[in-house]
Protein backbone atom coordinates (compact mmCIF):
# COMPACT_ATOMS: atom_id res chain seq x y z
CA UNK A 1 0.00 0.00 0.00
CA UNK A 2 1.18 3.70 -0.54
CA UNK A 3 1.83 6.02 1.85
CA UNK A 4 -1.02 8.40 0.18
CA UNK A 5 -2.84 5.60 0.62
CA UNK A 6 -2.26 4.93 3.89
CA UNK A 7 -2.55 8.63 4.92
CA UNK A 8 -5.93 8.63 2.78
CA UNK A 9 -7.46 5.60 5.25
CA UNK A 10 -6.11 7.24 8.26
CA UNK A 11 -7.79 10.79 7.32
CA UNK A 12 -10.89 8.59 7.11
CA UNK A 13 -10.44 6.98 10.32
CA UNK A 14 -9.03 10.44 11.95
CA UNK A 15 -12.70 12.06 10.49
CA UNK A 16 -14.85 9.39 11.81
CA UNK A 17 -16.59 9.30 8.45
CA UNK A 18 -19.17 7.50 7.78
CA UNK A 19 -21.55 5.61 4.76
CA UNK A 20 -24.25 7.37 4.88
CA UNK A 21 -27.41 4.89 5.31
CA UNK A 22 -29.07 3.07 2.34
CA UNK A 23 -32.05 4.82 3.26
CA UNK A 24 -30.64 8.18 2.90
CA UNK A 25 -30.34 7.25 -0.94
CA UNK A 26 -33.67 5.24 -1.27
CA UNK A 27 -35.59 8.82 0.06
CA UNK A 28 -33.42 10.78 -2.22
CA UNK A 29 -34.64 8.58 -5.24
CA UNK A 30 -38.05 8.23 -3.87
CA UNK A 31 -37.99 11.71 -3.54
CA UNK A 32 -37.07 12.26 -7.32
CA UNK A 33 -39.73 10.17 -8.56
CA UNK A 34 -42.23 11.57 -6.20
CA UNK A 35 -41.64 14.90 -7.66
CA UNK A 36 -41.22 13.99 -11.16
CA UNK A 37 -45.34 11.68 -11.26
CA UNK A 38 -46.45 14.76 -8.93
CA UNK A 39 -44.88 17.48 -11.77
CA UNK A 40 -46.89 15.42 -14.85
CA UNK A 41 -49.89 14.80 -12.66
CA UNK A 42 -50.08 18.71 -12.08
CA UNK A 43 -49.05 19.66 -15.58
CA UNK A 44 -51.96 17.12 -16.94
CA UNK A 45 -54.10 18.91 -14.56
CA UNK A 46 -53.33 22.20 -15.55
CA UNK A 47 -54.33 20.86 -19.66
CA UNK A 48 -57.67 19.39 -18.88
CA UNK A 49 -58.74 22.64 -16.79
CA UNK A 50 -57.14 24.48 -20.06
CA UNK A 51 -59.53 23.00 -22.31
CA UNK A 52 -62.45 23.75 -19.73
CA UNK A 53 -61.58 27.04 -19.72
CA UNK A 54 -61.31 27.38 -24.00
CA UNK A 55 -64.57 25.32 -23.74
CA UNK A 56 -66.52 27.84 -21.61
CA UNK A 57 -65.14 30.54 -24.64
CA UNK A 58 -63.99 33.16 -22.23
CA UNK A 59 -60.51 33.60 -24.20
CA UNK A 60 -62.21 33.86 -26.88
CA UNK A 61 -64.41 36.27 -26.65
CA UNK A 62 -61.28 38.15 -25.59
CA UNK A 63 -59.94 37.62 -28.75
CA UNK A 64 -62.77 38.36 -30.41
CA UNK A 65 -62.77 41.60 -28.84
CA UNK A 66 -59.08 41.95 -29.54
CA UNK A 67 -58.58 43.39 -25.98
CA UNK A 68 -54.93 41.56 -25.43
CA UNK A 69 -54.47 43.09 -22.24
CA UNK A 70 -57.97 41.48 -20.84
CA UNK A 71 -56.51 38.56 -22.63
CA UNK A 72 -53.01 38.41 -21.03
CA UNK A 73 -54.22 39.43 -17.68
CA UNK A 74 -57.45 37.62 -17.31
CA UNK A 75 -57.16 34.69 -19.85
CA UNK A 76 -57.39 31.68 -17.42
CA UNK A 77 -55.90 29.68 -20.32
CA UNK A 78 -53.08 31.49 -20.63
CA UNK A 79 -52.42 30.86 -16.88
CA UNK A 80 -53.01 27.16 -16.79
CA UNK A 81 -50.16 27.06 -19.81
CA UNK A 82 -48.12 28.77 -17.55
CA UNK A 83 -49.02 26.55 -15.29
CA UNK A 84 -48.31 23.34 -17.81
CA UNK A 85 -44.70 25.21 -18.75
CA UNK A 86 -43.98 25.02 -15.46
CA UNK A 87 -44.82 21.87 -14.47
CA UNK A 88 -42.61 20.74 -17.98
CA UNK A 89 -39.90 22.25 -16.45
CA UNK A 90 -40.16 21.04 -13.27
CA UNK A 91 -40.46 16.94 -14.85
CA UNK A 92 -37.96 17.96 -17.33
CA UNK A 93 -35.37 18.50 -13.92
CA UNK A 94 -36.56 15.76 -12.13
CA UNK A 95 -35.75 13.50 -14.94
CA UNK A 96 -32.44 14.70 -15.52
CA UNK A 97 -31.99 14.02 -11.76
CA UNK A 98 -33.01 10.03 -11.88
CA UNK A 99 -30.71 7.57 -12.23
CA UNK A 100 -29.54 7.46 -15.83
CA UNK A 101 -31.82 10.48 -16.84
CA UNK A 102 -28.66 11.88 -18.05
CA UNK A 103 -28.14 9.67 -20.88
CA UNK A 104 -30.71 11.36 -22.93
CA UNK A 105 -30.22 14.14 -24.75
CA UNK A 106 -32.32 17.19 -23.46
CA UNK A 107 -35.19 17.71 -26.13
CA UNK A 108 -35.93 14.07 -26.17
CA UNK A 109 -36.36 14.29 -22.50
CA UNK A 110 -39.00 17.56 -23.01
CA UNK A 111 -40.65 16.08 -26.02
CA UNK A 112 -41.45 12.90 -24.12
CA UNK A 113 -42.66 14.72 -20.93
CA UNK A 114 -45.17 17.40 -23.23
CA UNK A 115 -46.27 13.95 -24.66
CA UNK A 116 -46.49 12.26 -21.46
CA UNK A 117 -48.38 15.19 -19.60
CA UNK A 118 -50.36 15.93 -22.89
CA UNK A 119 -51.48 12.26 -22.82
CA UNK A 120 -52.65 12.52 -19.59
CA UNK A 121 -54.32 15.99 -19.63
CA UNK A 122 -56.52 14.49 -22.76
CA UNK A 123 -57.08 11.64 -20.41
CA UNK A 124 -58.16 14.04 -17.50
CA UNK A 125 -60.13 15.92 -19.99
CA UNK A 126 -61.80 12.69 -21.27
CA UNK A 127 -62.80 11.87 -17.14
CA UNK A 128 -64.44 15.26 -16.58
CA UNK A 129 -61.35 15.73 -14.26
CA UNK A 130 -60.29 19.00 -15.52
CA UNK A 131 -64.22 20.33 -15.51
CA UNK A 132 -64.53 18.93 -12.09
CA UNK A 133 -61.34 21.15 -10.92
CA UNK A 134 -61.83 24.02 -12.88
CA UNK A 135 -65.61 24.13 -10.84
CA UNK A 136 -63.86 23.80 -7.72
CA UNK A 137 -62.00 26.49 -8.18
CA UNK A 138 -64.73 28.62 -9.15
CA UNK A 139 -65.38 28.80 -5.37
CA UNK A 140 -61.78 29.69 -4.25
CA UNK A 141 -62.57 33.62 -4.13
CA UNK A 142 -58.85 34.66 -4.63
CA UNK A 143 -58.82 32.97 -8.06
CA UNK A 144 -62.58 33.84 -8.71
CA UNK A 145 -61.12 37.62 -7.82
CA UNK A 146 -58.13 37.61 -9.64
CA UNK A 147 -58.42 35.18 -12.88
CA UNK A 148 -62.08 34.22 -13.69
CA UNK A 149 -64.08 36.75 -15.64
CA UNK A 150 -67.20 35.22 -17.49
CA UNK A 151 -67.65 34.68 -20.39
CA UNK A 152 -71.13 37.35 -20.03
CA UNK A 153 -68.79 40.28 -18.50
CA UNK A 154 -68.41 43.75 -20.31
CA UNK A 155 -64.81 43.42 -20.77
CA UNK A 156 -65.51 40.05 -22.43
CA UNK A 157 -68.20 40.82 -24.82
CA UNK A 158 -67.12 41.19 -28.59
CA UNK A 159 -68.01 44.50 -29.57
CA UNK A 160 -66.84 45.73 -26.20
CA UNK A 161 -70.26 46.90 -24.98
CA UNK A 162 -71.20 47.14 -21.69
CA UNK A 163 -74.30 44.90 -20.42
CA UNK A 164 -77.40 46.98 -19.94
CA UNK B 1 -28.34 1.11 -5.08
CA UNK B 2 -25.91 -1.44 -4.44
CA UNK B 3 -27.25 -5.34 -4.60
CA UNK B 4 -26.55 -6.90 -1.21
CA UNK B 5 -26.25 -10.58 -3.05
CA UNK B 6 -22.66 -9.59 -3.25
CA UNK B 7 -22.23 -9.39 -0.18
CA UNK B 8 -23.65 -12.49 0.88
CA UNK B 9 -22.17 -14.09 -2.10
CA UNK B 10 -18.82 -12.80 -0.86
CA UNK B 11 -18.79 -13.61 2.64
CA UNK B 12 -18.92 -17.22 1.80
CA UNK B 13 -15.98 -16.72 -0.39
CA UNK B 14 -12.49 -16.19 1.38
CA UNK B 15 -10.93 -16.61 -1.96
CA UNK B 16 -10.40 -12.47 -1.80
CA UNK B 17 -6.23 -12.16 -1.41
CA UNK B 18 -4.14 -9.17 0.36
CA UNK B 19 -4.53 -6.86 -2.93
CA UNK B 20 -7.56 -8.51 -4.62
CA UNK B 21 -5.84 -8.55 -7.64
CA UNK B 22 -8.68 -10.66 -9.35
CA UNK B 23 -11.61 -9.05 -7.57
CA UNK B 24 -13.74 -7.11 -9.70
CA UNK B 25 -14.36 -3.25 -8.78
CA UNK B 26 -18.21 -3.48 -7.83
CA UNK B 27 -17.33 -6.99 -5.65
CA UNK B 28 -14.93 -5.20 -3.58
CA UNK B 29 -17.60 -2.12 -3.66
CA UNK B 30 -19.91 -4.29 -1.88
CA UNK B 31 -17.63 -5.62 0.23
CA UNK B 32 -16.28 -2.27 1.41
CA UNK B 33 -19.70 -1.30 2.98
CA UNK B 34 -19.06 -3.92 6.30
CA UNK B 35 -15.31 -3.92 5.88
CA UNK B 36 -12.67 -1.25 5.52
CA UNK B 37 -9.92 -3.53 4.32
CA UNK B 38 -11.75 -3.72 1.21
CA UNK B 39 -12.19 0.12 0.16
CA UNK B 40 -8.39 -0.11 1.25
CA UNK B 41 -7.71 -2.08 -1.99
CA UNK B 42 -10.23 0.35 -3.80
CA UNK B 43 -7.91 3.15 -2.31
CA UNK B 44 -4.60 1.07 -3.69
CA UNK B 45 -6.28 0.99 -6.91
CA UNK B 46 -7.34 4.01 -7.96
CA UNK B 47 -5.04 6.46 -5.41
CA UNK B 48 -2.19 6.70 -8.26
CA UNK B 49 -4.56 7.02 -11.43
CA UNK B 50 -6.93 9.46 -10.13
CA UNK B 51 -4.01 12.01 -8.67
CA UNK B 52 -2.52 11.32 -12.55
CA UNK B 53 -5.87 12.75 -13.85
CA UNK B 54 -6.47 15.93 -11.46
CA UNK B 55 -2.61 16.60 -12.83
CA UNK B 56 -3.53 16.28 -15.97
CA UNK B 57 -7.06 17.99 -15.98
CA UNK B 58 -6.35 21.01 -13.85
CA UNK B 59 -2.62 21.50 -13.78
CA UNK B 60 -1.91 21.67 -9.68
CA UNK B 61 0.79 20.74 -7.65
CA UNK B 62 1.11 17.04 -6.25
CA UNK B 63 0.01 18.36 -2.76
CA UNK B 64 -3.31 19.85 -3.87
CA UNK B 65 -3.40 17.05 -6.28
CA UNK B 66 -3.05 14.25 -2.68
CA UNK B 67 -5.50 17.11 -1.67
CA UNK B 68 -8.37 16.43 -4.36
CA UNK B 69 -7.82 12.65 -4.11
CA UNK B 70 -8.14 12.57 -0.65
CA UNK B 71 -11.63 14.23 -0.71
CA UNK B 72 -12.48 12.11 -3.60
CA UNK B 73 -11.67 8.68 -1.39
CA UNK B 74 -13.68 10.64 1.63
CA UNK B 75 -16.85 11.33 -0.43
CA UNK B 76 -16.70 7.93 -2.19
CA UNK B 77 -16.72 6.60 1.50
CA UNK B 78 -19.69 8.48 2.56
CA UNK B 79 -21.67 7.40 -0.73
CA UNK B 80 -20.65 4.10 -1.19
CA UNK B 81 -24.08 2.76 -0.06
CA UNK B 82 -25.34 4.80 -3.48
CA UNK B 83 -23.05 3.62 -5.50
CA UNK B 84 -25.16 2.61 -8.84
CA UNK B 85 -24.09 -0.96 -9.77
CA UNK B 86 -25.26 -0.13 -13.39
CA UNK B 87 -22.00 1.92 -13.33
CA UNK B 88 -18.37 1.51 -13.53
CA UNK B 89 -17.01 2.19 -10.69
CA UNK B 90 -14.21 3.65 -12.13
CA UNK B 91 -16.43 5.68 -13.72
CA UNK B 92 -18.63 6.94 -10.49
CA UNK B 93 -14.61 7.36 -8.93
CA UNK B 94 -13.94 10.02 -12.00
CA UNK B 95 -16.96 11.51 -11.88
CA UNK B 96 -16.67 12.33 -8.00
CA UNK B 97 -12.97 13.33 -8.92
CA UNK B 98 -13.98 15.72 -11.84
CA UNK B 99 -16.67 17.51 -9.68
CA UNK B 100 -13.90 17.37 -7.27
CA UNK B 101 -11.62 19.09 -9.56
CA UNK B 102 -13.83 21.37 -10.86
CA UNK B 103 -14.38 22.54 -7.59
CA UNK B 104 -11.23 23.24 -6.64
CA UNK B 105 -10.67 25.14 -9.64
CA UNK B 106 -13.87 27.51 -9.17
CA UNK B 107 -12.23 28.14 -5.44
CA UNK B 108 -9.32 28.70 -6.87
CA UNK B 109 -10.47 31.14 -9.90
CA UNK B 110 -7.95 30.14 -12.54
CA UNK B 111 -8.22 28.76 -15.72
CA UNK B 112 -6.81 25.07 -15.26
CA UNK B 113 -3.81 24.06 -17.84
CA UNK B 114 -3.61 21.16 -18.58
CA UNK B 115 -0.58 18.72 -19.21
CA UNK B 116 -0.24 16.16 -21.67
CA UNK B 117 2.39 13.41 -21.69
CA UNK B 118 4.13 13.02 -25.44
CA UNK B 119 2.88 9.70 -26.56
CA UNK B 120 -0.87 10.83 -25.56
CA UNK B 121 -0.11 13.93 -27.93
CA UNK B 122 0.81 11.31 -30.74
CA UNK B 123 -2.64 9.15 -30.63
CA UNK B 124 -4.51 12.71 -30.06
CA UNK B 125 -2.54 14.07 -33.43
CA UNK B 126 -2.80 10.54 -35.81
CA UNK B 127 -6.80 11.29 -34.67
CA UNK B 128 -7.08 14.60 -36.25
CA UNK B 129 -5.33 13.44 -38.82
CA UNK B 130 -2.87 16.40 -38.57
CA UNK B 131 0.16 14.73 -40.29
CA UNK B 132 -1.90 13.86 -43.00
CA UNK B 133 -3.33 17.35 -43.04
CA UNK B 134 -0.43 19.33 -42.73
CA UNK B 135 2.49 17.11 -44.35
CA UNK B 136 4.44 17.42 -41.75
CA UNK B 137 5.61 16.05 -38.44
CA UNK B 138 3.79 17.24 -35.26
CA UNK B 139 4.79 19.12 -32.99
CA UNK B 140 3.80 18.57 -29.79
CA UNK B 141 3.88 22.32 -27.80
CA UNK B 142 1.70 23.07 -30.82
CA UNK B 143 -0.78 20.57 -29.91
CA UNK B 144 -0.28 21.18 -26.49
CA UNK B 145 -1.13 25.02 -26.79
CA UNK B 146 -4.21 24.29 -28.91
CA UNK B 147 -5.46 21.77 -26.28
CA UNK B 148 -4.85 24.25 -23.09
CA UNK B 149 -7.40 26.97 -25.66
CA UNK B 150 -9.97 24.82 -26.06
CA UNK B 151 -13.09 25.34 -23.54
CA UNK B 152 -13.38 23.69 -20.55
CA UNK B 153 -16.46 21.07 -22.10
CA UNK B 154 -14.20 20.18 -24.90
CA UNK B 155 -10.94 19.83 -22.74
CA UNK B 156 -12.78 17.52 -20.47
CA UNK B 157 -13.46 14.93 -23.01
CA UNK B 158 -10.13 15.14 -24.88
CA UNK B 159 -8.46 14.70 -21.80
CA UNK B 160 -10.82 11.62 -21.01
CA UNK B 161 -11.09 10.10 -24.48
CA UNK B 162 -7.14 10.37 -25.22
CA UNK B 163 -5.18 10.58 -22.07
CA UNK B 164 -7.16 8.78 -19.44
CA UNK B 165 -8.20 5.98 -22.74
CA UNK B 166 -12.21 6.07 -21.38
CA UNK B 167 -14.40 5.23 -23.92
CA UNK B 168 -17.76 7.27 -24.99
CA UNK B 169 -19.92 5.42 -22.28
CA UNK B 170 -17.72 6.37 -19.30
CA UNK B 171 -17.47 9.14 -20.64
CA UNK B 172 -20.92 9.74 -20.73
CA UNK B 173 -20.97 8.83 -17.24
CA UNK B 174 -18.51 10.15 -16.06
CA UNK B 175 -19.48 13.81 -17.26
CA UNK B 176 -23.24 12.98 -16.98
CA UNK B 177 -23.79 13.61 -20.41
CA UNK B 178 -25.36 12.09 -23.27
CA UNK B 179 -23.44 9.57 -25.22
CA UNK B 180 -24.27 11.36 -28.60
CA UNK B 181 -23.34 14.56 -27.25
CA UNK B 182 -20.01 13.34 -26.11
CA UNK B 183 -18.91 12.11 -29.62
CA UNK B 184 -20.50 15.46 -30.87
CA UNK B 185 -17.88 16.97 -28.47
CA UNK B 186 -15.26 15.21 -29.38
CA UNK B 187 -15.59 15.43 -33.25
CA UNK B 188 -15.80 19.12 -32.81
CA UNK B 189 -12.89 19.36 -30.43
CA UNK B 190 -11.07 17.62 -33.03
CA UNK B 191 -12.41 20.11 -35.76
CA UNK B 192 -11.06 23.02 -33.18
CA UNK B 193 -7.36 21.59 -32.54
CA UNK B 194 -7.13 20.98 -36.62
CA UNK B 195 -8.27 24.41 -36.79
CA UNK B 196 -6.17 26.15 -34.21
CA UNK B 197 -3.07 23.95 -35.64
CA UNK B 198 -3.35 25.02 -39.44
CA UNK B 199 -4.10 28.60 -38.20
CA UNK B 200 -0.95 28.49 -35.73
CA UNK B 201 1.04 26.91 -39.19
CA UNK B 202 -0.09 29.66 -41.42
CA UNK B 203 2.81 32.37 -41.64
Amino acid sequence: MSETSKKIIEEIHERNVTHRPRWHFLIRSISVWAALIAAIVFGALSISIEESVLEKGIVGHSVLSFDFVQLLFHGMSLLWILFTIVFIVLAFLNLRLVKEGYRYRAWWIVIGVIVVIATFGLLFRQEGIGDRAESALEHNSFYQGTFHIHPDDQYNQPNGSQNP
Amino acid sequence: MMDLSFVNMMNHDNAIGETGADTTDEKLVALATTDDRYFEILVDRYEAKLQRYIMRFINCSVQDAQDIVQEVFINAYRNLNGFDTSLKFSSWLYRIAHNQAVSHVRRAAVRPTVILEAENLEALASEINVENELHRKMDDALLRTAVNRLDAKYKDVIVLRYFEDKNYEEISDILRKPSGSVSSLITRAKRLLLKEIQKSETP
